[in-house]
């Protein structure tokens, strides 16, 4: 049979049927086809009736929901300015239709009754508005004002104008030129200080109330597509793993690179039948009344999104899955992922024109961000931002499609078994340049940013993918750690070339002028590369226990610490941001030499420290 | 499907080795039994011959073919029947679930494949448990599906590794049955197991493995002959006639290894030189004299003397 890589696209296609239709009809055995495609027409069904609730609910929940999203107003500040009390219940209008009633045939009302209260807040209205000098163009608003104070003058202590200038309400200033206070005068002298009473009904119209069912409908397929396909997916192969169920599996036909391929498909279509009613939903509400422009970035960065997440979800799955059972690594994966979309949620819902860019690191809070843009209209972006946001989000699905690709071939050699590496060299060094450029696009505007902040929050931002294509490259396989080699210098080598890389893209952008050469600097950073490549090594070739896992939090928080104290030491080397630097070259000296002196032998105890336990570990290192 | 396997050696350090230059030769519709105690290597060397293991040295062949590259080992897969050591099952499948999954794999579809579902689950007498979970299945029973599955895609090689293990003696019996069905449908197996009386009768081959090397191979009644195991290992259960029967056996040269009481008998573990006429004469003798004989049972292969033997001689 021809390798996969030879295949015309045809039959690769076919090939990929082949291996995705076990699993696939695994995950809709029995009855659970027509009990999953059940519930997706009820999720469905469920989006459609929790927006139209959202929409045109009155409830305070519903109300809050709509002003968080910027769909409503603040019913304090409406019923403030239209001079009017809004009512919450039948039951409440009611009462209020009777106080009116009261006020009508009495001429007076409780003075403590919502009535009353509104009404002597109009009294104070007026008073202030009397008190303070309007503009010319205003004079005849103030003429009404006496004109309706001599035809309904205060009636009780209440409405004794004295008592409105006591020292408690002093404080209250009318401003004639806020347009919101303007129309709240007007409205008082229109309604003779009789406030308007109304039954409460949401603002929204039918337009609106599509785009509200778009968003719900569009963030159920999130969840699905991000939280319950990866879950599937990862559990499953935690429990194979686990169970040793996989075994068998290898004995078949099936090539590892299929059997990944089919797991991966199979998490895809229990997340994309439950999610496929709700996706038809937010696309007919997007075409309908959202910003249809929009739906190309989600359409784009969901299925790029989905397949990422699930194959990273198999890949801490299969890596769980060995120590714990399917039940305590789906509980992990599913805290995880939960607060990735937390996560998501807050950056994406947020997410201003200079932030843009972390769509290309973080999928997940461009596919929110995305929703937004399509049925938020009042949180949207400039034209110039929408545009840059679509560039970033092409560039994030390009760039994690290709990531996702990478880790799918890091997995197939994990599940075959053998004793190597997850990673190829040129596998590592394309993951690591595709991480650097989508950490590079996340940093705002270059001519806006200083060349220390960006060399180091870029570096920031590759460290973890930089650990974990590190760690990718260390060998593991069935036997035990004692009797593989690491090729350490080799592996501390390609760090170095990322390192190298990274540098020459920003001396690129800034020019070699911007560069502040500081040695103190240097070292600490070069210390916390050189000690952050070690640790990656030392946590996939060595088993864990808890004194080395303990050693290992010590070792990243030293590499914290460094990193920061080369930035410092850099930014007190650049002229143009008169940062005072410290005068030793360990800065915790400047705080207390017993700090310094544990400062200095942490640096020196922890990279010796981690390579004689790889050494002492391992068969030996190269 | 003929087996060739060729100076296979299997390190996974690059110093210790787990088979070393194994060299085999397994015709094709024969029976070979690979026997060796834990950790010698048997697992390796049949995941290798299975192609989910790749040697660090040799090859191996299968009807001439080579398995070389990864695309090789995938066509001849589709020939190969792999039951591994220790073969878990899914639990929440159904018999017919599970084996319609692994059809699948091996690229069953459709009509064909529910045919061969319901054909191994007549074969393996589980047809009536085609709908129940696997893990309400009896031990015997899952063991029965786990060897149906190997069977699915009409392998002309099966690998069995440890099939016997945790089976019941009414399952091993029917497993031998099966066994010896599936060799009549010109299938060429690999059978390991640590249970030797079960295969001294079932293998038309065996091959004896110690610290990951072969140490003796070849055709069963050959081996028997080579090394001179031509005593019977019985177990004699008499009512009374004690003293006389040990008159009698001492004077046939019948060794007894061991007397014990069993269920309220007089057990005796005998060595008989020579062949079962040997037995059935000193049987009558017994009987003749007065000793009142209840039970008289083979309790010990001669391939297991074999093994012993060969541990007598330190290979072990």
């Amino acid at each position: 049979m021809p390798n996969a890589t030879q295949l015309p696209a045809k039959a690769r296609l076919a090939q990929l049927r082949d291996a995705a239709l076990p699993f696939v009809a695994r995950t809709f055995r029995g009855n659970r086809l027509r009990r999953y495609a059940a519930a997706s027409a009820l999720l469905g069904l469920l989006s459609v009736l929790v927006g139209v609730w959202l929409s045109f609910g009155t409830g305070e929940f519903e109300r809050d929901m709509r002003r968080a999203m910027d769909l409503e107003e603040n019913r304090w500040d409406q019923d403030r300015i239209s001079f009017r009390i809004t009512a919450d219940s039948a039951l409440e209008f009611e009462m209020l239709e009777d106080d009116l009633d009261r006020l009508d045939r009495a001429g007076s009302v409780d003075e403590y009754s919502q009535l009353g209260s509104v009404r002597e807040r109009a009294y104070s209205t007026l008073y202030t508005a009397l008190s303070v000098d309007p503009p010319a163009l205003f004079q005849s608003q103030q003429d009404q004002i006496r004109a309706l104070l001599a035809e309904h003058p205060p009636s009780s202590q209440i409405d004794d104008p004295q008592w409105h200038y006591s020292e408690n309400l002093r404080d209250y200033q009318f401003d004639w030129y806020q347009p919101s206070e303007r129309a709240r005068l007007q409205a008082i002298i229109d309604r003779e200080l009789t406030p308007a009473v109304t039954l409460y009904a949401s603002p929204l119209n039918a337009t609106d109330g599509v785009r509200v069912t778009g968003a719900v409908a569009g963030g159920l397929v999130v969840l699905l597509m991000l939280i319950v396909a990866p879950l599937s997916s990862g559990a499953t192969l935690a429990q194979e793993v686990h169970e040793n169920t996989l075994q068998p599996v290898l004995g078949t036909r099936l090539r590892p690179a299929d059997i990944i391929a089919g797991l991966t498909l199979s998490g895809l279509a229990l997340g994309g039948l439950l999610a496929a009613p709700s996706l038809l939903v937010t696309l007919v509400a997007g075409l309908a009344a959202g910003t249809q422009i929009q739906l190309l970035p989600f359409v784009l960065l969901l299925p790029a999104a989905s397949v990422f997440t699930v194959l990273l979800t198999q890949l801490v799955g299969f890596g769980l899955g060995r120590r714990w059972s399917s039940g305590i690594v789906a509980t992990l994966l599913t805290a995880g992922l939960c607060m990735a979309m937390l996560f998501s949620v807050g950056f994406g819902m947020n997410l201003e024109d200079e932030m843009i860019g972390l769509v290309a690191m973080m999928p997940p809070v461009g596919l929110v961000h995305a929703l937004r843009e399509l049925f938020v209209p009042g949180l949207r972006l400039g034209p110039a931002d929408v545009a840059a946001a679509m560039q970033v989000s092409v560039l994030a699905v390009v760039g994690f499609g290709a990531l996702a690709g990478i880790m799918g071939r890091a997995l197939t050699r994990r599940i075959e078994g053998r004793t190597q590496a997850s990673l190829t060299r040129v596998e590592g060094f394309v993951a690591a340049a595709l991480t650097l450029v989508l950490a590079l696009v996340v940093i705002p505007d270059f001519n806006d940013t200083h060349a220390v902040a960006a060399y180091f929050v870029s570096l920031g931002l590759v460290a973890l993918p930089w650990m974990l294509v590190l760690g990718g490259r260390v060998p593991v396989g069935d036997g035990p750690a004692k009797l593989r080699t690491i090729p350490l210098r080799s592996i501390m080598l390609e760090l170095a070339g990322y390192v190298a890389i990274h540098t020459t893209v920003l001396v690129a952008i800034f020019g070699f002028d911007h560069v502040p050469w500081t040695a103190a600097g240097a070292f600490h950073l070069l210390w916390a590369l050189a000690v952050m490549g070690l640790v990656a090594v030392r946590m996939v070739a060595l088993p864990t226990n808890i004194v080395g896992s303990l050693f290992v939090m010590l070792s990243l928080a030293a590499v914290c610490f460094e990193f920061v104290s080369a930035g410092i030491f850099a930014s007190a080397a650049d002229h143009t941001l008169y940062a005072q630097g410290p005068v030793s070259p360990f800065v915790l000296f400047e705080a207390s030499a017993v700090l310094g002196v544990i400062q200095l032998v942490l640096t020196v105890i922890i990279p010796v420290a981690l390579v004689r336990a790889l050494r002492k570990g391992s068969a030996g290192l190269v | 499907m003929r087996v060739e396997l060729s100076a296979i050696s299997k390190t996974y350090d690059g110093s210790t080795y787990a088979v070393r230059d194994v060299d085999l030769t397994i015709p094709s519709g024969s029976i070979l039994g690979l026997i060796g105690p834990n950790g010698a290597g048997k697992s390796t060397a049949l995941r290798m011959v299975a192609t989910v293991m790749e040697p660090t040295r040799g090859t191996i062949t299968y009807d001439g073919e080579v398995a070389g590259d990864p695309t090789a080992h995938q066509r001849l897969r589709s020939k190969i029947g792999f039951l591994g050591d220790g073969n878990p099952l899914y639990k929440d499948m159904t018999a017919a679930e599970y084996l319609t999954f692994f059809g699948q794999c091996f690229g069953l579809r459709g009509a064909d494949l529910q045919r061969k579902v319901d054909d191994v689950l007549a074969t393996f007498s589980l047809t009536h448990k085609a709908d129940a979970k696997c893990k309400a299945l009896s031990k015997g029973m899952r063991q029965r599906l786990l060897v149906a599955r190997c069977l699915l895609h009409d392998p002309s090689l099966l690998i069995l590794d440890e099939p016997a293990d945790g089976l019941d003696p009414r399952g091993r019996s029917d497993l031998r049955t099966i066994v010896g069905q599936i060799r009549d449908r010109g299938v060429t197996i690999i059978i390991s197991s640590h249970i030797l009386r079960e295969l001294d009768d079932l293998c038309d081959q065996v091959a004896i493995l110690q610290r990951g090397a072969i140490v003796v191979s070849g055709n069963v009644g050959d081996i028997i002959e080579r090394y001179e195991v031509s005593r019977l290992v019985y177990e004699l259960r008499i009512l009374s006639g004690l003293e006389q029967a040990r008159a009698i056996l001492a004077q046939r040269r019948v060794l007894i290894e061991r007397e014990s009481e069993a269920d309220g008998l007089t057990a005796l573990s005998l060595q008989v030189q020579g062949d079962d006429a040997a037995v059935a004469d000193m049987l009558a003798e017994l009987c003749g004299a007065g000793v009142r004989v209840v039970t008289c049972a083979r309790v010990r292969s001669r391939l297991e003397d074999v093994y012993n033997r060969l541990s007598e001689d330190q290979v072990n």
